[in-house]
């Protein structure tokens, strides 16, 4: 028996057109201003939920727009990341989108991090510096060795590109942990004021330059059909490629500091590796750095190795960097101090001290006769000197910048704090 | 559970084979075809149950379908539970039925309207947080095929249903439900 009365037709035929004629989504409306709850640090001590305000999104359901867009296991072909974006999902809350999963939580939270590391560059003057929006690759699978890398990220400057790889640990994900993004934010900085420089120049070798980048040990096999450094020049170019990557990782740990006001911000994710990284100056350690002659020495030794040299320096890179994280961030507290500033305003003007430090670094590094390495203690002078030209250098910050100036040097050629016409000035005996 | 199956026992006893039915829909399988949180349109197993009371040749069904789900690790976690109520309304179109035997199978079309409301808790370093969405209006059409013996019941249904809160907004829905067939 079949009865097919009208109303049913009608019935039918009205429930398709509601169907095809749904409204649009609440996350296919939104664009513009968008309130999301994203895990953030509030403090050095606690991260919780917070609702943010994400701006100039243009698509929220791939959480794109002006600051950040968002590839899902990408791949990379010749200079740019491809790959699809990954979709996000949120349910409104009132007026809030709440991410309803993981991959979600990580893409709002960090397009708002790029939102307020974009506003940092532009009060420190870097605004320039990087094109926007930023590629961010998630879930990025990379194979070293035939083991899948996870549990890191990195700046990767062919792409120019920040990547995550696979979370499998416990902690905080490395993807929400607002120093760590701010850390590979400044790897890009970095890349684009010295190292393009340092290599359209010949003043090293790889681009590869910050320690925990890709393929790092990779280029080095490749590397490792090159004739081995036998030359002056090649030794040079071997020193600055150690002593860049180490400035890079010690200013990119300055900048994870000055964005989180965390000095252990590497905790939540990392928590191994938090004693070498510590932004926190132990009294025993005022003053101490890799000096050049150390860095030789320890670039000397990787030569003579059988290895592949750039392999036995590796771990260089903190040794160098956080000596140099550590005086940025006392140098901070000094000028606070003296200056009677805000943290934030002398956090701004120390960051915009950092990037005038490495646009001159970029032209020293441009002038550099072949065989001719970079000063290891560099950073620290012309910081110093800095202040003293502004007539801003306090009796603490004196006592504690000649601790650098000093370190390793004999007694007959210690520099001295002295007053000269009311200011600070070190001197030498 | 028991007071169900104490009803139908009742049930049963009290009358024969006839052509309008209660049904205790508690077995049921329902598959939607949506995002998953891997990326990806997957298949998705909904926890679902309902009853329905179908005189002659309407049927009327009331379902609570629910779907939990999480993602990250034990410092960041994000827990969704999906619960949905829908109202089925089906019109029978084709009966094949041998009442001597009390065994039927019918083909009906109908629609659906309800709710659906996702509650998300995230879990911060063992910090809940929890939010609601509102509820969203869901509707679509659905076509079943039934088929009864004795006092049993199994109902094969597709559904098409449509959603602010759904992702993609359109989702199709297979289900398989088992259950209790009452005669009144």
């Amino acid at each position: 028996m079949i009865e097919l009365p009208s109303r049913l037709i009608i019935l039918l035929f009205l429930c398709l057109v509601f169907a095809g004629c749904s409204k649009k989504s609440d996350v296919d409306e939104a664009h513009g201003t968008v309130s999301v709850q994203i895990p953030a640090q509030e403090n050095a001590d606690t991260y919780r939920m917070v609702t943010v305000d994400l701006i100039e999104i243009s698509n929220l359901k791939e959480v794109a727009g002006k600051f950040a867009r968002f590839f899902y296991s990408p791949g990379a072909s010749d200079s740019q990341l491809i790959g699809g974006a990954p979709r996000a999902k949120f349910v409104k809350s009132g007026s809030v989108f709440i991410p309803t999963d993981f991959v979600s939580a990580q893409m709002a939270t960090i397009y708002f991090h790029m939102q307020n590391l974009a506003a940092l560059d532009r009060q420190i003057g870097a605004e320039k510096v990087n094109s926007w929006p930023r590629s961010v690759g998630l879930e990025t699978l990379m194979v070293e060795n035939g083991v899948q890398r996870k549990n890191s990220a990195f700046y990767d400057g062919i792409t120019d590109a920040m990547m995550f790889t696979p979370f499998t640990a416990t902690d905080l994900p490395i993807s929400v942990n607002a120093g760590i993004i701010a850390h590979e934010h400044f790897h890009s900085l970095f890349f684009k004021l010295v190292i393009k420089t340092a290599l359209v120049n010949n003043k090293i070798t790889t681009g590869i330059i910050s320690a925990h980048e890709t393929n790092f040990e990779l280029e080095i096999k490749r590397k490792m059909t090159v004739p081995r450094i036998t030359s002056e020049k090649k030794k040079a170019q071997l020193f600055n490629e150690v002593y860049l990557r180490g400035l890079n990782e010690g200013l990119a740990d300055f900048w994870g500091w000055i964005y989180t006001d965390d000095p252990n911000f590497m905790k939540w994710s990392l928590p191994d590796y938090i004693k070498a990284r510590t932004l926190s100056l132990a009294a025993a350690e005022t003053g101490e750095y890799q000096t050049h002659e150390t860095i030789e020495r320890n670039v000397d030794r990787a030569i003579s190795m059988p290895d592949e040299p750039r392999l036995a320096l590796i771990d260089d890179a903190y040794t160098i960097g956080t000596p140099h994280a550590r005086f940025l961030k006392q140098w901070t507290a000094l000028r606070m101090e003296s200056e009677k500033l805000t943290a934030s305003e002398a956090k701004k003007l120390v960051a915009t001290d950092i990037i005038s430090h490495l646009e001159a670094l970029a032209q020293k590094i441009k002038i550099l006769e072949d065989g001719e390495m970079l000063n290891a203690a560099d950073l620290f002078e012309n910081f110093i000197a800095k202040q003293i030209e502004r007539k801003n250098l306090s009796e603490a910050a004196c006592d504690f910048a000649v601790e650098y100036l000093n370190f390793e040097k004999n007694n007959d050629v210690r520099i001295k704090c002295v007053k000269s016409d009311g200011n600070n000035v070190v001197v030498k005996p | 559970m028991k007071i169900a199956i104490a009803l139908v026992t009742f049930l049963l006893s009290a009358h024969s084979f006839a052509d309008d039915f209660v049904d205790i829909l508690l077995f049921q399988l329902q598959f939607r075809y949506e995002d998953s949180a891997n990326q990806a349109i997957e298949v998705i197993q909904y926890r679902t149950f309902g009853i329905a009371i179908q005189p002659g040749i309407y049927r009327l069904g009331l379902e609570y379908s629910r779907n939990e789900n999480e993602t990250g690790n034990s410092s960041l976690s994000v827990r969704t539970d999906l619960k949905e109520y829908a109202l089925t309304a089906s019109y029978r179109l084709l009966q094949f039925a041998v009442p001597e035997k009390r065994r039927s199978l019918d083909f009906l079309l109908g629609g659906v309207i309800g709710t659906t409301q996702t509650e998300v808790r995230t879990q911060l370093l063992n910090n809940p947080s929890t939010s609601k969405s509102g509820s969203n209006l869901v509707y679509g059409v659905a076509a079943s095929l039934i088929g009864r013996l004795h006092y049993f019941i199994i109902e094969s249904e597709f559904k098409i249903l449509t959603s602010k809160n759904f992702s993609p907004q359109i989702v199709p829905v297979a289900q398989i439900k088992l259950g209790a067939s009452i005669p009144y």
